[in-house]
C-alpha cells in the first residue's frame, strides 16, 4: 500500500532549516550534490525537494564556514568529476548543537498544543 | 555551445578564478551523473540532457545564491573604491546640495540591487526641508508636499530594506523611490554622473559615477509602473547581476546630447514568483533595461555578452505580440535568440519622470547600428 507524499514545507521554513537538513544528510561517508538532493527526497518520501539553486550555494556557504570539507572524485556513473562533501569536526559539533536546539524548540512548542483550557 | 555549457556558464556568471572553475566542474559532474541515470532508464542523450536541465531550474538562481556566498564580504572593497571615486568627483558637485553615496551589488534577500548611504540620505532629505524618522530598517521619510500619514516601510514588509557594510548602514534605493511615489510626490531623475532625484522641488543628489547605480535609477522610471497607466512593458523585469553586461551596442542617429536612452531587451529565463494575491506565477520571459546617456548623434549601451540577434520595434503592441510565444517555456519556439528568431527590442528615450511620460519610442528607421 502506498501513501500520498506529504505536502512540501513552506519555502521559508525550508530555507530556515536548510543548514540543519544538509548537515544531517552529509554526516557519514562523503556525498556529492546530486546524491545529497536525492537522499533528502528519498529519506523523507519527497517532503524535502532541494533545488540546485539553493543546494549548491548552501553547500559552499557551509564549506566557507568550515562545517564541511570537499574533495573532487570520480562520479559512479559518468566518470566525470563530482565534488563530495564530508562533515568536519566543527561541522559535527554544529550539527549536534542545532539538533539539540531544534528538539528543545519542538518539545516546548508541543507543550503549547496540549493546552486545553485557561489558567486556573 | 550546447545547452549544458550554456547552463553552466550562466550559473557561474559573476564568479571568478577558482570559485568559478570549481563550481563549473561541480555542476558539470552533477549534470553528467543525472544524464547517465536518465540514459539508463531509456532516454536518448538529448532527452536526458533536456530532462536534467529542466530539473535543475533557472541557472540564475544558482549564480545569485553563489554571488551571495562569494561576493558579499568583497563588497567591503567595492565600498572603499566607490568612496574613493566619490571623493574624486566631489568638487564637480553643485555647492549646497547634500550628497549621498551608493553601492550596487548582489545581496541576500534582494539579489542585485542598489543601496544609498542612510545617514547621508537623511542629511540630504533634511537639507531639502524634509524629515526622516526612525532607523534604516523602519524609516519614515517625509518631504515637503508629501501626503501626510504615510507609514514607514519596515524590514517585515520590505525584506532587505537596509544592509550594513563597513560600519555604515545603507537604504534600498527602490524603497526611497517607493516612499516618494506613494507620498504622491512628482519625482524626476536628472543628470547622469551624480544624478539628482527631484521630488516636487526637493533635490537629493546621488553621488556616483557607477553605471549600474545610475542605470538602476533610470530603469526604475520604467519598473515602478504603479502610477503608470501604460502597460506596454508589463512583463517582469530581470535583475542585472553586477558587472554582467559586458557587451556593447552602438547606435548612430538622431540622438540628443546628454539625453538618456534605454534598450528594453527580453531575456529568456525561467522565473517563478507570487502575484499580489500570493498565488504562484511563472514564465520564461524577463525584460532587461539597459540605459545610457547619449552623445550628439550616437549612444552606446551595455548589453549581455554576445547579444547580436535582435530586431527593433516601433510599436509597443507589435513588440508585445512578438514576445507572446516566449512568455512560457513550452510555447517558446527557441530557448535562446538566434538570427532566425531575433530578440524583439524597444529603443526608448527616457524623460527621467515617473509617470505615463516616462518614455517615448525611438523609431527604428531613425537610427543605425554601428559596429
Amino acid at each position: 500500500m502506498s501513501t500520498a507524499p506529504p505536502t512540501p514545507p513552506d519555502a521559508n521554513l525550508l530555507r530556515g532549516h536548510l543548514d540543519l537538513i544538509l548537515l544531517s544528510i552529509i554526516q557519514g561517508p562523503p556525498k556529492y550534490g546530486l546524491e545529497i538532493s536525492k537522499l533528502a527526497q528519498t529519506a523523507t518520501d519527497g517532503y524535502f525537494d532541494l533545488k540546485v539553486g539553493s543546494l549548491y550555494p548552501a553547500l559552499h556557504r557551509l564549506e566557507k564556514a568550515g562545517f564541511v570539507r570537499s574533495e573532487f572524485t570520480s562520479g559512479p556513473r559518468s566518470g566525470n568529476q563530482v565534488k563530495a562533501y564530508t562533515l568536519t569536526e566543527s561541522g559535527g559539533r554544529e550539527l549536534n548543537t542545532r539538533r539539540a536546539e531544534f528538539q528543545t524548540f519542538t518539545q516546548q512548542l508541543g507543550k503549547l498544543w496540549t493546552l486545553t483550557g485557561g489558567m486556573t | 555551445m550546447n545547452q549544458t555549457e550554456q547552463y553552466v556558464r550562466q550559473a557561474t556568471r559573476g564568479l571568478w578564478g577558482r570559485a568559478q572553475r570549481e563550481l563549473r566542474t561541480e555542476l558539470e559532474g552533477h549534470i553528467a551523473e543525472r544524464c547517465q541515470e536518465f540514459r539508463l532508464s531509456g532516454l536518448s542523450a538529448a532527452e536526458a540532457e533536456r530532462q536534467t536541465l529542466r530539473e535543475l531550474g533557472a541557472p540564475v538562481q544558482v549564480s545569485r545564491g553563489m554571488l551571495d556566498v562569494y561576493t558579499a564580504p568583497a563588497l567591503g572593497k567595492a565600498g572603499v573604491l566607490s568612496a574613493l571615486l566619490a571623493t574624486a568627483v566631489f568638487s564637480a558637485l553643485p555647492q549646497g546640495l547634500a550628497q549621498v553615496t551608493s553601492i550596487y551589488g548582489s545581496f541576500p534577500m534582494t539579489g542585485p540591487t542598489s543601496y544609498l548611504d542612510f545617514e547621508q540620505l537623511k542629511a540630504a532629505i533634511e537639507k531639502a526641508g524634509g524629515q526622516v524618522d526612525g532607523s534604516a530598517s523602519n524609516a519614515i521619510i517625509a518631504l515637503p508636499g508629501a501626503v501626510v500619514g504615510m507609514n514607514g516601510l519596515s524590514e517585515s514588509d520590505w525584506p532587505g530594506i537596509s544592509v550594513a557594510r563597513n560600519g555604515k548602514t545603507y537604504y534600498q534605493t527602490d524603497a526611497l523611490l517607493y516612499s516618494l511615489l506613494s507620498s504622491k510626490l512628482d519625482v524626476r531623475i536628472s543628470g547622469w554622473t551624480n544624478p539628482v532625484v527631484n521630488a516636487d522641488g526637493a533635490k537629493i543628489a546621488i553621488e556616483t559615477s557607477d553605471w549600474q547605480t545610475i542605470n538602476w535609477l533610470y530603469a526604475s522610471t520604467l519598473r515602478m509602473s504603479f502610477s503608470m497607466p501604460r502597460d506596454d512593458l508589463n512583463t517582469p523585469y530581470a535583475l542585472i547581476e553586477p558587472e554582467s553586461l559586458t557587451g556593447r551596442l552602438n547606435f548612430k542617429g538622431a540622438f540628443q546630447k546628454a539625453a538618456v536612452y534605454a534598450l528594453v531587451i527580453p531575456k529568456l529565463v525561467s522565473w517563478t514568483g507570487m502575484d499580489a494575491k500570493g498565488q504562484p506565477v511563472g514564465g520564461f520571459l524577463n525584460l532587461l533595461n539597459t540605459t545610457a546617456q547619449a552623445q550628439a548623434g550616437s549612444v552606446q549601451f551595455h548589453v549581455p555578452p554576445d547579444f547580436k540577434d535582435y530586431k527593433l520595434y516601433s510599436n509597443p503592441s507589435e513588440f508585445q505580440k512578438a514576445l507572446e510565444p516566449y512568455q512560457q517555456l513550452v510555447t517558446a519556439p527557441v530557448a535562446q535568440w538566434n538570427a532566425q528568431h531575433p530578440a524583439p527590442v524597444l529603443l526608448l528615450k527616457l524623460s527621467g519622470h515617473f509617470g505615463p511620460d516616462a518614455y517615448t519610442i525611438v523609431s527604428p528607421g531613425s537610427v543605425k547600428k554601428q559596429p
